[in-house]
């Protein structure tokens, strides 16, 4: 939206009819105080209202001067009429209402209209009643026009709104986009929750598991909600105590006493910190997670190794004794054959496989050392006991076919934990002198660390002194302000602890919450709920990782809006110190922009105009981010904004501004020298300024005592 | 050799004993185990801001067992108490998200079952192999030891409840208990009543 021009028209000291036309980037209207500069810009508001903010009619609005005129039963007009640019077409918005002096001399209202006229071509579409508000809004919407019109400079602070931050987010990060998606897949989760749990239900072999686990789920997300909303409870809390503290340190910010103390402080706490951080006391949790419970594990090590030692032998020992009986039964099966047959029972082995292959290759037996010619009967009887032999060779490799004593392996499955088990005796042996070195660390990080305490608490003690030194104060106020910033203090520090301490209860909650979880998911998959628990798995995942993108969203549109401020810092304070611009999210859904040193330290007391510029950079960003998201624009109006600032650091502003592609309207008493009691332009400062100009003021001749001589009048420079 | 099977897998005695739950007498889960874990409770309980210095329930049947094991005494149930378990399977025990600032110590449970088989010495293993022993039945056996050294450890730690109901809130209260345990031989001059005599 771009503003063309706006005319006024019997509002107040402006008689007449009054306008001014607006250049695309800055333009600049000068007055001095009581010219009308806040009567224009009061105007605007009722013009631009249509939430009912502000009385529709008013007697107020009308001009007096006007007034005095009329006759009576004469009439006359109040209006605020703007001319703007907006989806391409010139649209033309007006409040208007008639009054009229009675003979009696009262003033009566009538006539009261809200009217739209859209300029489409050579035609000119007239709009009334309700649809004016909805366009007009449409055009420029409500809560937009908030970060549009600032009064003066203590309104810059757009963060003093609680609710700014979240209206920010929402309406320019992508953030809402994710909400139709988030919201199907909540939805989602509990249909394929529910269509699991139905089918665990009747699935009768785990449903007792399941039942459980469900009931764990149920009650550790529960306890989750809880504590977190206490957290949240306990951060105000902290941010409350934190604020007032603040705030008393703001006015001492440059005093040098506080400053060493902090620095001191600073340094006493890092150390302490830094400490604290190689502490490892939780002894309960090192049991488990470093299976220090194994310090007495060396005995019961060497028990099972004799115990399996001992089965092991019983099981070879049987296994021998059962190869020799098998062994045994078969050699007397091979003898019976062979006397069987009527011949000499020697071994089958004897002689061996190579002697009797040599004695058939010689043709003699070398048993009884006979002749055996080729084709003899000795030579055909040597022949066959060698088959023989090879064949009671085939039959011990089919031993395998055999009926075996042992069919499982559950000995060998003791055994080879044994061999892993003696991997790790060295861990074993010398966990006891490990844990004694550490708890002897601990013990001994604790003394130093008690020394840091000491220190740290003499340093708190001078800067709450500090802190509680105000001019003029007797040694009873003194004290109670001390008592006061203790209280505060420790107030402050409570509740930190608290966070700390809900913190951990929070994460070992969702520790568990994810184990019950995992084991609920396992147990579903084995079921016939197992399709369901698969399809609740990936709607899970798909959640997870909408939420997170919608942080991260939030995230980086806070990033973004902080480098848009600073990119604009950076301009309005070119040579100047300026420090960096944080915009820091507070746990109430709300924001604050501060200004942080080179060194990360926050600098609570900057000037007036740096902080101006600060909040000022900020609106420039949002404005930015708002036309990139909705493809339009919107002017930014100030009313004297720069009060607080030095000539040259108001030239050096209005030069920024006046460059910056971004329609902005100001309105200012700067600029105007004053001469011989009579105010008159700084032309040689206006000029290099690139601006509309125009100069508003009183026509003279006027009674400063009678306000129906008070007409203001606008020229342009 | 060839390993032979009567089922289409083979599972170890390690796995089939870690897919068990065991039992314990069900008047602890509020003498005990929701007083020193995150054990589940009602929540108009939760309100209650002491810190557990355990995790999950599990957690507390684990001090319960090394204290029986390393206190060589076992206890069964008794007649007229009814039992339960904690619905989580031994194989999930240890298994902590480590992101969380606990560590994992899923190795511990294979340590639980090498003791429970050293100290389980009637289980026939050669009956086993042969076949003429279920692995069920042997898994039930090392339960079996399990639940009575857990059931003796939880009644150490109740007694020392009694006795201090603080205790169990310092940090090292268990680290000592086991340090008790484990060490008195070589320091003598520690003995404590609370200190079950050795193992012969």
């Amino acid at each position: 939206m771009i503003i063309k021009n706006i005319t006024i028209e019997n509002f107040r000291s402006y008689y007449g009819s009054n306008s001014i036309d607006f250049g695309e980037k800055l333009t600049l209207v000068i007055g001095a105080n009581g010219d009308g500069k806040t009567t224009f810009f009061e105007a605007l508001e009722w013009l631009f209202d249509t939430v009912g903010a502000l009385p529709i009619t008013d007697t107020k609005y009308i001009s007096k001067k006007k007034i005095s005129e009329l006759l009576p039963n004469e009439s006359a007009y109040v209006k605020a009429i703007m001319t703007y640019i907006s989806d391409g077409s010139e649209r033309i918005v007006q409040k208007s209402f008639k009054f009229a002096i009675s003979l009696s001399g009262e003033i009566s209202i009538s006539n009261y209209s809200h009217q739209l006229y859209i300029q489409n071509g050579v035609e000119k579409e007239v709009i009334e009643g309700e649809r004016v508000k909805k366009i007009f809004d449409a055009d420029f919407a409500a809560p937009i026009r908030k970060y549009c019109l600032f009064k003066g400079e203590e309104e810059l602070n757009i963060f003093n709104k609680k609710e700014a931050m979240s209206f920010l987010v929402e309406t320019f990060s992508q953030i809402r986009d994710f909400d139709p998606y988030v919201h199907f897949m909540q939805e989602s989760k509990k249909w394929a929750e529910t269509a699991t749990d139905n089918a665990m239900k009747s699935d009768r072999k785990n449903s007792r598991e399941a039942e459980t686990l469900r009931a764990h789920i149920k009650s550790e997300e529960q306890k989750i909600g809880e504590l977190e909303s206490e957290r949240r409870n306990k951060d105000r809390e902290a941010t409350n105590f934190k604020k007032l503290l603040e705030d008393i340190e703001k006015n001492k910010d440059s005093s040098a006493l506080l400053n060493s103390t902090n620095e001191r402080l600073r340094s006493l706490i890092e150390e302490r910190n830094n400490l604290g951080s190689h502490i490892k006391e939780n002894y309960t949790f090192r049991l488990l997670d470093e299976m220090w419970i194994l310090m007495g594990f060396s005995p019961i090590a060497e028990e099972y190794k004799k115990l399996v030692a001992h089965i092991d032998k019983e099981q070879r020992r049987q296994q021998s004794q059962y190869d020799q009986e098998l062994g045994a039964k078969k050699l007397a099966e091979q003898l019976q054959r062979e006397i069987d047959l009527g011949q000499i029972p020697l071994a089958l082995n004897i002689p061996d496989e190579n002697t009797m292959r040599e004695m058939l290759d010689d043709e003699i037996c070398k048993v009884c050392g006979r002749e055996a010619k080729k084709g003899s009967e000795a030579y055909n009887y040597m022949k066959m006991r060698l088959n023989n032999f090879l064949d009671s060779q085939k039959v011990a490799e089919q031993k395998e076919e055999e009926p075996r004593l042992f069919k499982y392996e559950f000995i060998r499955e003791l055994s080879n934990r044994y061999s892993v088990l003696l991997n790790n005796m060295n861990f074993i042996q010398k966990l006891n002198s490990f844990i004694d070195g550490a708890i002897a660390t601990n013990i001994d990080i604790h003394r130093k660390i008690d020394r840091i305490n000491n220190n740290i608490l003499e340093e708190e003690d001078r800067k709450k002194k500090i802190l509680a030194q105000t001019d003029g104060l007797t040694e009873d106020q003194l004290l109670s302000e001390y008592e006061n910033i203790s209280r505060w203090w420790s107030g402050r520090n409570d509740a930190e602890k608290s966070i700390e301490h809900l913190q951990i209860q929070i994460d070992s909650h969702k520790n568990l919450l994810s184990g019950y979880r995992e084991q609920y998911s396992k147990i579903s998959k084995e079921s016939s709920a197992a399709m369901y628990e698969r399809s609740s798995e990936a709607i899970r995942k798909i959640l997870n990782a909408f939420t997170g993108a919608k942080q991260k969203n939030k995230q980086d549109f806070l990033l973004q809006l902080e480098k848009e401020a600073n990119f604009y810092l950076e301009l309005l304070n070119k040579s100047d110190f300026r420090g960096y611009a944080r915009i820091e999210e507070l746990p109430d859904n709300s924001a604050q922009i501060v200004l942080i040193d080179n060194d990360g330290t926050r600098i609570y007391n900057p000037n007036t105009a740096l902080k101006t510029t600060m909040y000022m950079s900020l609106l420039f960003a949002i404005s930015k981010l708002t036309s990139i998201k909705h493809e339009n624009d919107f002017p930014l109006i100030f009313d004297a904004p720069t009060s607080s600032f030095t000539t040259s650091k108001e030239r050096d502003f209005f030069n920024v501004i006046g460059n910056i592609q971004k329609q902005t309207i100001i309105f200012s008493k700067s600029f105007l020298i004053e001469d011989n009691g009579t105010l008159t332009l700084d032309d040689v400062r206006l000029r290099d300024i690139n601006a509309k100009k125009y100069r508003i003021k009183k026509k003279e001749p006027f009674n400063e005592k009678e306000l129906s001589t008070i007409h203001t009048i606008i020229e342009s420079i | 050799m060839n390993k032979i099977y009567t089922k289409d897998i083979f599972e170890s005695i390690y796995e089939i004993w870690s897919r068990k739950n065991p039992s314990y007498e069900k008047h602890y889960d509020n003498d005990i185990i929701k007083v020193l874990s995150d054990f589940s409770k009602g929540t108009n309980e939760t309100s209650d801001a002491k810190g557990k210095i355990l995790g999950a329930g599990y957690e507390v049947l684990i001090m319960a067992y090394f204290i029986g094991l390393y206190s060589n005494k076992k206890k069964p149930f008794g007649e007229f108490n009814d039992i339960k378990d904690l619905g989580q399977r031994i194989e999930f025990w240890g298994n902590i998200d480590s992101k969380k600032g606990r560590k994992a110590y899923p190795r511990l449970r294979e340590y639980i079952f090498i003791s429970l088989v050293a100290k389980t010495p009637d289980i026939n293993w050669i009956e086993l192999d042969k076949g003429n022993l279920t692995p069920n039945e042997v898994a039930n056996l090392l339960m079996d030891t399990m639940e009575q050294y857990i059931n003796y450890g939880l009644s150490f730690i109740l007694e020392k409840m009694k006795d201090d109901e603080g205790y169990f809130y310092r940090k090292d209260s268990f680290l000592d208990i086991f340090k008790g345990l484990t060490r008195k031989k070589t320091s003598p001059s520690t003995a404590d009543d609370d200190i079950p005599d050795s193992l012969d």
